[in-house]
């Protein structure tokens, strides 16, 4: 013990005395342990940490599946059947969720409230941190009305302070606030408040008695204790199949049941995208190991003498072991105190900035499991980079350097085999990580030039949800529509004004059952298209190209026999190699708290519409069938604004407007879609998780691709360094300069190659793993893997090209001195 | 090769000073030296007088601070450093004390490198190794690394190297300094028969035993030529 505080102390001496080696140590281990470190902090918050609800792991999301592998969200009755009837929960909830408007001294504004069955909260197994559940009574019918609100709601609206006890107006009464649920409860990820589903507006609640009825909801089981999930769902689908055959208008060929884990429905692909940028850091980490050892190869060979003069007074090979990793593990204790300053930093840094691109990112911090995870990870980069030199200097044959030049077999650098392999190594390491950027970034690259089908310069929506009752009747909210697309027409600056029931790139959509004129209605999935409702304006606003017949007219608004427009993807699927223009089509009404719900449309196509990405970029257009609005109005409603001047500039007439129709109107709110929003900024929340994944990894890469230069020149040079008594016999025995030059680029680049064939096939290997957040790229791709090694060859020789100088200028008398 | 041109080497006023931390080193002051094609030359004196400098100087690895120095009739002392490599692949071998040897290139590779870096076809280096390694009594060693050696045959080896392209003079600093005395006796033997084959050859060498086989033998004490006497060296 006090041999390793001798040497811990002669450590620092030795450290103080070399500062450059010193600096660049501790400063590539800051980098790489803190790359690791926050990621990993990130990794613990979010995929390692148990969710915030009790025994999560017996948390699962319970869907419907058919038999052709679809799946959709469970009606009410259906759920009900399944909390009666099944065997394997021990408790099961649903969720209804409906944007309301919410009113409070600031104005209206619209959430998304979770209106939940009694056993909710005892389900998920999470409790308000203030205030309380639900009582009995306060979900039976009539019972006093009651929200439990969200953390971030309550912070947003209450400033933190007591809330408990307030009343908010929301949707269709004054509820009183019992509750406040902790940070990071967020079930399901879109309610900002949760209320009794007796408490749903009475159109809503009397909806939900239709077994049809497939809207936005939840169910969230809690599997009994002990059970597997494959027993499970061998019973559940059991049970499906007895509701299949007893309700065979709704359920026919619903035949399945598909539990999840919840962790799964909470994360999507963020377990993917995060396990990469971990080993991507760790590849960074890796290199800069590999730069290390060999800075301390060099300092071990330079301090060999040093060595051997206190192994030759007695130092034990032990002893002298102990002391070159002593000195290791203080490097890495400063890198390691560096690299967690750093993570800090990043982390506070990636929290403010990407909120929420990353769910569950408001839990991450760096704790103590954090921080014993970079404990580790630094011992263990000490040990690689340490190890090396006490390897060498441990070699018997020390005394060699004692009694300088013992008879030596031929002249070359000894050691070299060591350094030929860190070059190899990290050409290799940064081979791997260009190949993964670059994928990522050509799929960047590939998604940007999608184009979604219609003009998104200066293009801006709003949904509009005119409150309830006094908007309940069609008329009413047909009347509101109109007058909203005058007003804002009228607004200047504004250039075109049209109505949607769904905005692409908004994640609002529907879908309907179509049968077409001429073709049998075949299986369910070829027989689907999505439902839209247009104003005559629609086409022109958007500037979707139409590629034959018209678009829709005022007088199609009221003409008895409706005209519709199909998009091209519809044409493709139900009318291929047949002009649609004149066919008749029947779709099925959609608004579904009005008594109208589900009732056939039957139209004649007037036109064809070019194909729109109505979901994200990455998805294929669909199916569309547009029809005039009136025919069947919706509930709410998407205004579509083409202006002239800066979007930026246009919001707040366009939200006085708005208001001068109807000061109860929300323009505000939490998310894009509760006020006006450029389509552009939808574009880009879209993209966001990608967005951060790219630059992250191409930054990771680009620090690696830093090092690795680094890392080469430095091997490169004490390689030189090395070989100097070679280098001046060549040149004594004739060799000119430009062999001389050769010699040393020509062996550098053998090894880069080599590093670039391994790098490659680690990367063929590693690659496969982001397959599902690559966009129309293979992993495969030669190009990335041509350009990445171009770039390295590139390092390589820009790194190597001044040692190699270096080389030439290797006096030739050195061959006679003999050492 | 001996040419006919007389004298192969002229060394006129030839001085050199080292310039280290403000200090002067005169490590050779005034020299001039004549050497004939086909002489034998020994350079003795104690050590630091400059015997090596004055081979690095021969032997075109360093140039003069003063002084002429004429090669084969072609003057060489104002040579830029890549015409001093050319002419040292072609002209000049070099035996060394430490063997100096490349460890990770076979005798075969070892012995056809100043071969390559002359230019040399690669019919005519196969067939010049041959000649020289057979010359040494090594040919059965051709594939093998310096490490299998003993010293002695890597000496041998070393020597093979420098003759092998026929250079105009060789160049040997102690080439017995690492040998014990029957593998040095060998090589200077090798070196003799080389001599008597035509070639010029001048060594550094302390050891008076190896004196007696010199046909010449110049003396340098503190840089300066000291002595300059034929020996008697009548070998039967
Ligand atoms: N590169 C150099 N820089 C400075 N001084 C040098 C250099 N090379 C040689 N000298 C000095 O020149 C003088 C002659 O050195 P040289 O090596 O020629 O002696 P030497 O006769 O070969 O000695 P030895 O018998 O020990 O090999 C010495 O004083 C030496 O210190
Ligand atoms: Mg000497």
């Amino acid at each position: 013990m006090n041999s390793v505080l001798q040497d811990v102390r002669y450590a620092f001496r030795s450290l103080v005395r070399s500062p450059g080696f010193t600096l660049a140590a501790v400063l590539t281990l800051a980098v790489g342990v803190g790359a690791n470190t926050a990621v990993f902090s990130v990794v613990r918050g979010v995929l390692l940490r148990p969710l915030p609800y009790a025994e999560a792991h017996r948390l699962v999301s319970v869907v419907e599946e058919h038999a052709q592998e679809d799946v959709r969200l469970a009606s009410y009755p259906t759920f009900e059947d399944w909390r009666r009837q099944s065997r394997v929960f021990d408790g099961l909830a649903f969720i209804r969720g409906l944007t309301v408007n919410f009113r409070s001294a600031e104005g209206p504004e619209q959430l998304i409230a979770g209106y939940v069955s009694p056993d909710f909260f005892r389900v998920v197994g999470a409790s308000p941190v203030l205030g309380r559940r639900f009582s009995l009574d306060e979900q039976q019918s009539g019972g006093a009305d009651v929200a439990v609100i969200s953390h971030t709601l309550w912070r947003r609206r209450f400033g933190g302070k007591n809330a408990i006890g307030r009343t908010m107006a929301v949707a269709d009464r004054t509820v009183t606030i019992v509750g406040v649920m902790p940070l990071g409860f967020s079930y399901p990820d879109w309610a900002a408040l949760w209320m009794p589903i007796t408490a749903l507006p009475v159109a809503e609640r009397a909806m939900l008695a239709e077994r049809g009825l497939h809207v936005d909801s939840r169910v969230i089981g809690r599997l009994r204790a002990g059970l597997d999930l494959e027993r499970a769902r061998a019973e559940m689908n059991t049970l499906a199949e007895r509701l299949a055959a007893a309700y065979p208008a709704e359920s026919k060929g619903w035949t399945r049941v598909q539990l999840a884990p919840l962790a799964g429905e909470i994360l999507g692909d963020t377990r993917s995208r995060l396990l990469i940028l971990q080993a991507t850091v760790l590849l960074v980490l890796l290199i800069g190991c590999a730069n290390l050892a060999n800075l301390s190869l060099a300092r071990g060979s330079a301090r060999a003498r040093e060595l051997a003069v206190r192994a030759a007074l007695g130092a034990s090979r032990r002893r002298l072991t102990q002391q070159l990793l002593v000195e290791s593990s203080v490097l890495a204790a400063a890198g390691a105190v560096a690299g967690v300053l750093l993570a800090i930093w990043a982390v506070a840094a990636l929290r403010s900035s990407a909120p929420d691109v990353v769910p569950r990112l408001g839990e991450v911090t760096v704790d103590w499991l954090v921080l014993g995870f970079t404990f580790l990870l630094s011992a263990a980069a000490a040990a690689a980079f340490g190890l090396l030199p006490t390897l060498r200097v441990s070699r018997p044959d020390l005394t060699a350097s004692l009694t300088d030049g013992g008879a030596q077999a031929g002249v070359g650098a000894r050691g070299s085999g060591t350094r030929g392999f860190l070059i190899v190594a990290e050409v290799a390491l940064a081979m791997i990580l260009l190949v993964g950027a670059g994928l990522l970034l050509k799929s960047f690259a590939r998604l940007q030039q999608v184009q979604v089908g219609f003009e998104t310069d200066r293009l801006l929506t709003l949904r509009v949800m005119p409150p309830s009752p006094r908007f309940d009747e069609p008329e009413q909210a047909l009347a509101l529509y109109q007058r909203l697309q005058e007003t804002v027409a009228a607004v200047p600056g504004v250039e075109a004004v049209a109505l949607t029931n769904h905005m692409p790139l908004t994640g609002a959509s529907i879908l309907t059952q179509v049968m077409v004129e001429g073709r049998p209605p075949e299986g369910r999935n070829e027989t689907a298209a999505l439902f839209r409702t247009i104003s005559p304006e629609y086409f022109d606003t958007m500037q979707i190209a139409l590629l034959s017949g018209r678009g829709l007219t005022t007088a199609d608004l009221t003409s008895t026999s409706p005209s519709v427009v199909v998009n091209e993807a519809f044409v493709r699927s139900f009318w291929p190699g047949v002009d649609p223009i004149g066919r008749q089509l029947t779709v099925f009404k959609s608004v579904q708290r009005r008594a109208d719900f589900g009732e056939p449309l039957t139209g004649t196509v007037v036109g064809v519409a070019s194909n729109v990405h109505h979901f994200d970029q990455e998805t294929d257009p669909v199916p569309e069938v547009y029809l005039p609005y009136p025919r069947n109005p919706p509930r709410w409603i998407s205004l579509v604004v083409r202006t002239r001047l800066e979007p930026d500039l246009m919001v707040a007439p366009l939200r006085r407007a708005v208001l001068s129709v109807d000061p109860d109107l929300p323009v505000v709110g939490e998310d894009l879609f509760a006020g006006f929003a450029t389509v552009e900024e939808y574009l880009a929340e879209g993209r966001a998780p990608r967005t951060l994944t790219t630059i992250l990894l191409a930054v990771f890469a680009a620090i690696a691709l830093l090092l690795a230069m680094i890392g080469l020149y430095g091997v490169v040079a004490y390689l030189v360094v090395l070989r100097q008594r070679e280098l001046g016999l060549r040149m004594a025995l004739g060799a000119q300069r430009a062999d001389v030059l050769k010699l040393v680029l020509g062996r550098t680049m053998l090894l880069c190659l080599v590093g670039l064939a391994l790098g490659a096939l680690g990367a063929l290997l590693l690659t496969r793993f982001m397959a599902s957040l690559l966009f129309d790229v293979a992993h495969t791709d030669l190009a990335t893997y041509a350009v990445g090694a171009l770039a390295l060859v590139g390092v390589t020789l820009a790194a190597s090209y001044i040692p190699a100088l270096r080389a030439t200028r290797v006096d030739p008398v050195i061959a006679l001195r003999s050492e | 090769m001996a040419l006919a041109i007389d004298p192969l080497i002229r060394l006129n006023g030839i001085s050199k000073v080292f310039h280290t931390e403000e200090v002067e080193t005169h490590a050779l002051s005034a020299i001039d030296l004549e050497i004939r094609a086909g002489e034998y030359l020994a350079i003795s004196g104690p050590s630091g007088c400059g015997k090596t400098t004055l081979l690095s100087l021969l032997g075109l690895l360093d140039s003069p601070s003063e002084g002429s120095y004429v090669l084969a009739g072609e003057p060489v002392s104002g040579l830029s450093q890549a015409q001093r490599a050319r002419v040292r692949s072609r002209a000049i071998g070099f035996i060394f004390q430490a063997f100096n040897l490349i460890g990770d290139l076979t005798v075969y590779q070892n012995i056809e490198l100043p071969l390559k870096y002359r230019g040399m076809v690669p019919e005519e280096r196969r067939s010049a190794v041959h000649g020289a390694l057979d010359q040494v009594g090594l040919l059965h060693r051709i594939n093998h690394y310096p490490a299998q050696l003993s010293g002695g045959q890597q000496q041998r080896v070393a020597v093979a190297r420098a003759v092998a392209g026929r250079p105009l003079v060789v160049l040997a600093d102690e080439p017995t300094g690492n040998l014990d005395s029957a593998n040095g006796a060998q090589v200077m033997e090798l070196l003799a028969e080389l001599n008597r084959g035509g070639a010029t050859i001048c060594i550094v060498t302390h050891d008076p035993r190896y004196l007696d086989r010199v046909q010449r033998a110049v003396y340098l004490h503190d840089g300066r030529l000291v002595s300059d006497q034929p020996r008697d060296r009548e070998v039967a």
